[in-house]
């Protein structure tokens, strides 16, 4: 099968399997990353889809904004679907009863992944089906209306971690997903953002390769919850970036590289400013919140060049 | 008294917290959200915990665990997050521990529709887990102001029998808004019929006495009582026992501790219409009894002798107001037909009983004063089409 170059010029010709049309806010991450993950297939995929904005948004009657085989499951489950789904292409294709490799993606948010599909998700994972799982992560429950998740980062105000006198928004750093799915020793992990289109691509096309399970998370904002106007998704998303807040990286069989290294790493404030939902921290009482939350970033990145280092060093040596 | 046009949910926060409840753990779902939502705004305020579970099945067990701490918990859900409560319920009823449960009802099965009354799970809050052998205490408020009431009530209740209660409420009760009265001081609780249990904490060596008494303070961890607490079958100081003979007594105390002490929560009703021996008896709780309500005030208006009978206590069910051989009309936001199963169990063999369900939308005045005419005069029933079976 030829491979369509990652050039825009090429892949514009491609048809879109989500379409327009769906109900998803104007200025969402999530259609945003799924497009360019859906661009990035080359052969027959089939999604399973938790519950969630993405879901409920883009299958509404009469219309489908999905042009694959799309199965919408409990909150807690699309991964467990899904790999239900690849065992029963296995034996089809034992049988001799499939002749094409086909791809099995689940996509979840946050809500659905870090939280109540966390056991099912891991469960597949550790099975070693074939299949891709899609995390796009806003950082909170945006479909019932912006409730903390455990990847919501520190300090955001969201209405179950409200910011006011007793509390200055979530008081927990956010659950470091991508790091725990590369302890599952899983062929492929990684993750990036919508503004990072190449790269987004790349390891959609690396994790669709792979003979087994694979996990890529996308940083994918939310105008509503991050209270931010629906025209900078890709300029915030970018920032989280330049900022470390959410690296580029990837596990390899266990290696990992870093994508991109920011020339000058901006201060997580960078990120965090034009946000509402971070507008609390910027008061003199909650200065403290800031420098734990730079810390936090600065703990992370610094982790992983050593982590990285260690792999080139070991390299080298070999 | 503090007036306020709210919703349902802010009404059961205000309950909740009137009631002693100090600790909640909530989980997103529509149309319960906003009771986390206030919950976690107003917890903070009076020294209580919100706590957001990563799932439904991890809020009610963490509800467990600050239950078995010594606080008043609750936890509060919709129909497809009730059925992960499985697990932890049974444990709460196997162990005694007192909780509030709401379930804020939609349209099912699965996730059907979410900006619907819906009222599916009338069996499943009577089994709300596996394995038998228990009773459960439910209760249907049909608005804002009763929600918070049956709030107050069901702590009160779930401390005294040591178990669980749940709150069937439904997605109007819940996200509707209206006018509210709060009780600002125990003067005007009293005043409102408000009653509270607080929270004591049982010494041992008798955990789990095998008796049907109630009034026997739940178990605490620490705080010196050396208890234990275990799913397994319990000897009466707590400890394991494979062994029929201690489950015998275990199950009769689950079983008859709410059967026989029934009275406490068996005034938990309202009878309009019934004093005359009405033709048709029509039964109903939560939401479409206020429609039944209106109808059948309107339908004596027009000279039918028609009465309607609102269940609040949902379970045990209250086989008591169903001793007249009579027709009865059965009105519920399903089209499977819950309600009217049990009633046609609890009528006397001669009594006639109908059936008229909604799925997904409420049944009008017109609809309802129909429906009696047609029944008054020996008509079976049909709704759009689809035809109902043998009721």
């Amino acid at each position: 099968m030829s491979t369509t170059p990652l050039r825009l010029k090429e892949l514009s010709k491609k048809d879109e399997l989500l379409t327009g049309g769906h109900r998803l806010c104007a200025g969402c991450g999530a259609p945003i990353a799924v497009r360019q993950v859906l661009l990035a297939a080359e052969m027959p995929v089939i999604a399973s889809n938790a519950t969630g904005c993405l879901e409920v948004s883009t299958t509404i009657y009469p219309y489908s904004a999905w042009k694959i085989p799309w199965i919408h499951t409990a909150f807690e489950n699309a991964a467990a679907t899904i790999s239900g789904v690849e065992a029963m292409y296995r034996s089809l294709k034992k049988q001799g009863k499939i002749k094409e490799r086909i791809k099995f993606i689940a996509f979840g948010g946050d809500g659905g992944t870090y939280d109540i599909g966390f056991q099912s998700l891991s469960g597949a994972m550790e099975r070693g089906h074939d299949i891709v799982y899609i995390c796009y992560d806003n950082g909170a429950y945006m479909n019932t209306g912006i409730q903390r998740s455990s990847a919501t980062p520190l300090g955001a105000n969201t209405t179950t971690s409200p910011a006011g006198s007793v509390i200055p928004g979530k008081v927990q750093p956010r659950k470091n997903l991508t790091k725990i799915m590369a302890a599952h020793g899983i062929p492929y992990v990684a993750q990036t953002t919508p503004a990072h289109w190449r790269d987004l691509m790349t390891k959609v096309r690396k994790a669709l390769d792979v003979d087994g399970p694979a996990f890529i998370n996308v940083l994918a904002s939310c105008n509503r919850g991050w209270r931010t106007p629906t025209d900078t998704t890709i300029a915030d998303t970018k920032m989280a970036v330049e900022t470390c807040f959410w690296p580029l990286y990837e596990y390899e069989n266990g290696r990992l590289t870093i994508n991109y290294k920011p020339k000058e790493k901006k201060p997580v404030t960078e990120f965090l400013k034009t946000q509402g939902r971070f507008k609390h921290l910027f008061s003199p009482e909650n200065e403290g919140i800031l420098e734990r939350a730079q810390e936090l970033v600065d703990r992370e990145w610094e982790a992983l060049l050593r982590e990285e280092s260690l792999y080139k060093s070991e390299e080298e040596k070999a | 008294m503090k007036r306020y046009l709210e919703t349902g949910n802010f009404a059961i926060t205000e309950g909740a917290i009137l009631a002693g409840c100090r600790f909640f753990a909530g989980y997103p779902i529509t149309p319960a959200t906003e009771l986390a939502e206030s919950m976690s705004y107003r917890l903070p305020q009076v020294d209580g915990i919100y706590i957001q579970g990563e799932d439904e099945c991890a809020a009610l067990h963490l509800c467990i665990g600050a239950a078995l701490g010594g606080y008043k918990a609750m936890t509060a859900t919709s129909g497809p997050g009730y059925i992960l409560y499985a697990d932890p319920y049974g444990w709460a009823i196997g162990c005694e521990i007192p909780l509030v449960i709401l379930n804020s009802g939609r349209v099912g099965p699965v996730s059907g529709i979410t900006g619907a009354p819906g009222q599916g799970e009338f069996y499943l809050t009577r089994y709300p887990t596996q394995g038998g052998n228990f009773e459960t205490i439910v209760l249907a408020p049909n608005s804002a102001q009763e929600a918070m009431a049956i709030t107050v009530e069901a702590f009160y209740l779930a401390e005294r029998f040591r178990t669980p209660v749940t709150i069937l409420a439904d997605q109007l009760i819940t996200d509707g808004f209206e006018d509210i009265s709060v009780p600002e001081n125990e003067e005007e609780m009293k005043e409102m019929g408000f009653r509270t249990w607080p929270r004591k904490i049982n010494k041992g060596p008798e955990f789990y006495p095998p008796t049907d008494e109630i009034d026997i303070p739940p178990v605490v961890l620490g705080h010196n009582t050396g208890a234990l607490c275990s799913d397994w079958t319990p000897t009466e100081e707590g400890y394991d026992i494979e062994e029929v003979a201690a489950h015998h007594k275990h199950a009769y105390r689950l079983i008859y501790k709410i059967r026989n002490n029934r009275n406490l929560f068996s005034n938990l009703y309202e009878k309009t219409f019934l004093d005359d021996d009405p033709d048709l008896i029509v039964v109903s709780y939560g939401t479409p009894s206020r429609v039944v309500n209106t109808a059948v005030k309107k339908a004596r208006e027009r000279g039918l002798k028609v009465g309607a009978l609102r269940l609040i206590n949902l379970w045990p069910f209250p086989d008591e107001h169903f001793q007249k051989s009579t027709r009865y009309l059965s009105v519920e936001l399903n089209w499977d037909g819950q309600l009217v199963r049990e009633v046609q169990r609890a009528v006397p063999k001669d009594a006639e009983v109908h059936f008229l369900g909604s799925c997904g939308d409420l049944p009008t005045v017109q609809d309802l004063i129909e429906t009696f005419e047609k029944l008054l005069k020996g008509q079976s029933l049909s709704r759009r089409g689809w035809e109902l079976e043998g009721w």
